[in-house]
């Protein structure tokens, strides 16, 4: 099974940076049954009741009441059936429609005795099996040739007999041929001459053919002798009446089929959900996957999740995100390169994932339904919208927002002046401070710290001393050693601490420090540092 | 006389395409003959199985207006062929496999015949379809013979992992393009295979995109192209910009007239062509214009096994290697070699 997205469901460019196609690629597995899943964004009856059916499985696969490993290779067993369901319906089923029937009906009986402690659709699983019950009276070798009445066998061995006698009077014809005129033909296939070939006096003349000049060419044929055309008269005939005869056994096979049909329609679809459940759950052990546990209230808590992408880059050193969300807004507040804008990526990956029913890279996340989900992240505008990086911010608070939406900016309204920037930032937090939503932004504007009824985070950063300021190690830090000193860890900051958090605005010139700028620049820098 | 049995030693599946060098080549004629041919010589110890790259057998032959005749399959042959061309031979063969969509564009139906039927094939049309198709008969019949009627349109029919060997199937008439056709495809026999370095080197550095590739002799690569070349303005300024020391370009695009006569002047290029396919109808659209200087060779070789002559007017001249088998199905006995050595290259 391959999945696919379907367009637009993540954010342009982020699609590729937070590795979505690799992410889903975990899901990877062979499966004729459901050959590829198009994902999209499930509402939220279809996604609570996906996940309900998700953790009903495995709390079976927990139990021991049910073996994934043999469930998922007994279910990779079943052919695919869509192609044929129409001609069910219709009974128009030809034996090679048989074959696949037959082989998806006798795989499932088997793949219904691995589930019976959870069975697929109770009520309409019987008729696979008698589906099963008809094919076996009337096809063999596993569905794959008819049976045949003796009137049919009969009529088989008369027309094999038939094409023996023709075979051998046909090698005579043939060889005749070759006698009179030196043309070595093979029955049927007529050969093309010169015009005026040597040997033309002697086709001409030979019963056994005929020749059809044209301006190039002509075209010698055959003049069949009279038994052979009656043996060929006598086979089209004896075909005729055993293709008749298999005509009417696959009417009759349709007819007995068709009290079944719909019931199996029907338990056909329920069973494609199934192996879709088990590969969502085959890769959970190995990648440390979790799925959503939903609360009524709105709020978001996740322990533990994980950026696949930045994982896969980080290796050991990679830190994964924990953190709390609250209704309303949910500010970040933090240095730069501190890791606010992963932690928006992070729980934007997320949430989308659980939006498309997958299990998430986490050790646990309990939320709310994510009904919508948006991000914004500092954008350079869009010159074909005529929008400034202001005027697209801006434009993205024009989208309709519904309850229980989680709403990602990244720096906001640090795309204007600073006063104003703050000022707007002070308005949609209170805007959105009372809603059903989870609002979730960082900025670095300290004038918003002191708003009333906001969660307010930041990041752990880097701890830097005046001793390891003037440290000879630290004035040669590299930028990959400071980015491996970024603590990448969120915490609360509760309000008789926001005079810290004010503090931290002086970070972004240590961190300044571990870049390669010229040495006078880094000399003020210090000196500012040191006050 | 000289006779080629067609039979191989080797035991697992073989793949053999039949090409022609133009409609009404004889391609399926030919088909027809290697198949009769391995009926007598396997007597059903080793399977056969008949497909075709799309449809095969329409019923009325395009160019001379006259009904063609179905193929003819012996009972317990195998064959793959699109569902809809089943419907009337219901009780007359028994199913191998079904390969459904979505993986496949329709429902094509692997069988083996239960007596002696007449048939179209069609199989599908693409080289991925082909790749996974190839995979299940080699599974279902892995000590199988699969013939498969080709078109030398379909360039990847050339890939090794498709084609273990071709039969050619050549119309020789007075008609001035298709002779040019004609000689275009056997001469793609003589283009030599490229130099085991760079063979070597190329089977490491293409990638699934890779269009064309232009290295030195050190093998240092220059340009990397996914366009298809004759489109490939970056491709042809590289070309330009190296042109006075010796290099090589691999390209996995038709040379077509544009192409070549850009290419026709560097006399210190060596040309890759992926497959002999590329190199079709070369000679039909430029015959008459300036010597071509680089020198051609081949990536992977074209293993002929042997060439079916479809004559419609007196031979003329054609390049046909010496080793090759030649018969002329449609003139002479079949069991000989219908070209004498006068008209070998």
């Amino acid at each position: 099974m391959k999945l696919e997205l379907e367009k637009n469901i993540v954010l342009e460019g982020l699609f590729e940076e937070l590795d979505f196609s690799g992410f889903l690629s975990f899901f990877d597995l062979d499966m004729p049954l459901l050959p590829y899943k198009i994902l999209r964004p499930l509402n939220f009856e279809e996604g609570t009741a996906h996940f309900k059916d998700l953790s009903d499985i495995q709390k079976q696969i927990d139990q021991g009441r049910l073996e994934l490993e043999k469930v998922i290779d007994q279910s990779r067993k079943s052919p695919i059936l869509d192609f044929l369901l129409p001609f069910l319906e219709n009974h128009t089923l030809e034996p090679f429609h048989l074959y696949s029937l037959g082989k998806f009906v006798s795989e499932d009986q088997f793949l219904q005795e691995l589930e019976r402690n959870y069975p697929v659709a109770f009520e309409t699983s019987g008729s696979c099996r008698d589906i099963e019950a008809i094919l076996n009276l009337y096809t063999q070798k596993h569905f794959s040739i008819l049976n045949f009445t003796p009137e049919e066998k009969d009529l088989q061995k008369q027309i094999e007999t038939l094409e023996n006698r023709l075979k051998r009077m046909l090698s005579e014809y043939e060889e005749e041929i070759y006698k009179q005129t030196g043309l070595k033909m093979i029955y049927p296939y007529p050969k093309e001459l010169d015009v005026r070939p040597e040997n033309i006096s002697k086709i001409e003349y030979c019963e056994l053919l005929s020749v059809e000049s044209s301006q190039n060419a002509c075209m010698v044929n055959y003049n069949l002798t009279p038994s052979i055309q009656a043996l060929l008269d006598e086979k089209e005939r004896l075909s005729g009446n055993f293709s008749s005869l298999i005509q009417k056994k696959l009417k009759k096979i349709n007819r007995e089929l068709k009290p079944f049909s719909q019931a199996f329609a029907s338990y056909y679809q329920k069973r494609k959900k199934r192996p879709f459940y088990y590969i969502l759950l085959g890769p959970k052990n190995i990648y440390s996957l979790c799925l959503p546990e939903f609360r009524a209230g709105c709020g978001c808590e996740l322990k533990d999740g994980i950026l696949p992408s930045l994982q896969k880059q980080k290796k050991d050193k990679y830190i994964p995100l924990t953190l709390s969300l609250n209704r309303g807004s949910n500010l970040l507040f933090g240095a730069n390169m501190s890791g606010k804008t992963t932690v928006l990526k992070t729980l934007y990956f997320h949430l989308i994932a659980i939006r498309l029913g997958l299990p998430v890279p986490a050790g646990s996340i309990q939320l709310h339904y994510p009904k919508q989900v948006e991000i914004h992240l500092k954008s350079p505008g869009d010159i074909r919208w005529s929008l400034s990086s202001f005027g697209d911010e801006i434009n993205f608070f024009t989208k309709a927002i519904v309850p229980f939406a989680y709403i990602l900016v990244d720096e906001l309204f640090q795309s204007t002046d600073p006063v104003s920037g703050t000022e707007l930032c002070r308005i949609f937090l209170e805007e959105f401070s009372p809603k059903e939503i989870i609002f979730f932004c960082t900025s670095h504007y300290p004038g918003v710290l002191d708003l009333k009824d906001i969660s307010l985070f930041r990041m752990k950063d880097l701890e830097f001393n005046q001793s390891d300021l003037s440290n000879q190690e630290m004035k040669n830090i590299s930028f990959s050693d400071l980015l491996e000193k970024v603590p990448y860890k969120i915490e609360r900051i509760p309000p008789d601490k926001i005079g810290a958090a004010l503090k931290e605005r002086r970070k972004p010139l240590s961190i300044a420090l571990g870049f390669p700028l010229p040495e006078s620049i880094k000399k003020k820098i210090r000196m500012h540092l040191k006050g | 006389m000289r006779k080629q049995g067609l039979k191989d030693t080797e035991t697992t599946m073989q793949t053999f395409s039949f090409i022609g060098s133009d409609k009404n080549a004889g391609k399926t004629t030919a088909l027809k003959f290697v198949y009769k041919g391995l009926w007598e010589e396997t007597k059903g110890e080793r399977p056969i199985c008949l497909t075709s790259l799309g449809i095969n057998g329409e019923d009325v032959d395009t160019y001379e207006n006259r009904p063609k005749p179905l193929i003819f399959i012996k009972r317990d042959t195998c064959f793959i062929t699109a569902s809809e061309h089943l419907e009337k031979l219901a009780g007359m063969y028994e199913v191998l496999h079904n390969f459904t969509p979505p993986d496949f564009r329709k429902l094509y139906v692997m069988a083996r015949s239960l007596s002696d039927i007449k048939i179209i094939l069609e199989g599908p049309n693409s080289k991925e379809d082909i790749f996974w198709m190839k995979k299940i008969i080699k599974s279902v019949l892995p000590e199988s013979y699969l013939l498969i009627d080709g078109s030398i349109d379909r360039q990847f029919l050339a890939h090794p992992a498709i084609s273990d060997a071709f039969y050619f199937a050549v119309l020789v008439s007075s008609r001035k393009e298709q002779l040019a056709k004609a000689r275009d495809l056997l001469l793609t026999l003589s283009i030599p295979v490229c130099h085991r370095k760079d063979k070597i080197f190329l089977r490491s550095a293409l990638k699934e995109y890779t269009k064309s590739l232009f290295f030195d002799e050190k093998h240092q690569v220059s340009y990397h192209g996914r366009q298809i070349p004759f489109l490939d303005v970056e491709l042809k300024n590289i070309c330009l910009k190296f042109r006075d020391r010796y290099s090589s370009l691999y390209l996995n695009g038709a040379l077509t007239k544009s192409l070549f006569t850009f290419l026709a002047p560097f006399d210190k290029l060596n040309i890759i062509l992926d497959n002999f396919t590329l190199y079709h109808n070369v000679a039909v659209q430029y015959a008459d214009e300036k010597p071509f200087r680089p020198n051609i060779f081949l990536l992977y070789p074209v293993k002929v096994k042997r060439i079916f002559l479809k004559q419609e007017a007196a031979l003329n001249f054609l390049p046909v290697p010496e080793k090759i088998p030649v018969c002329n199905l449609f003139r002479e006995n079949i069991d000989e070699i219908g070209i004498g050595k006068e008209y070998r290259s």
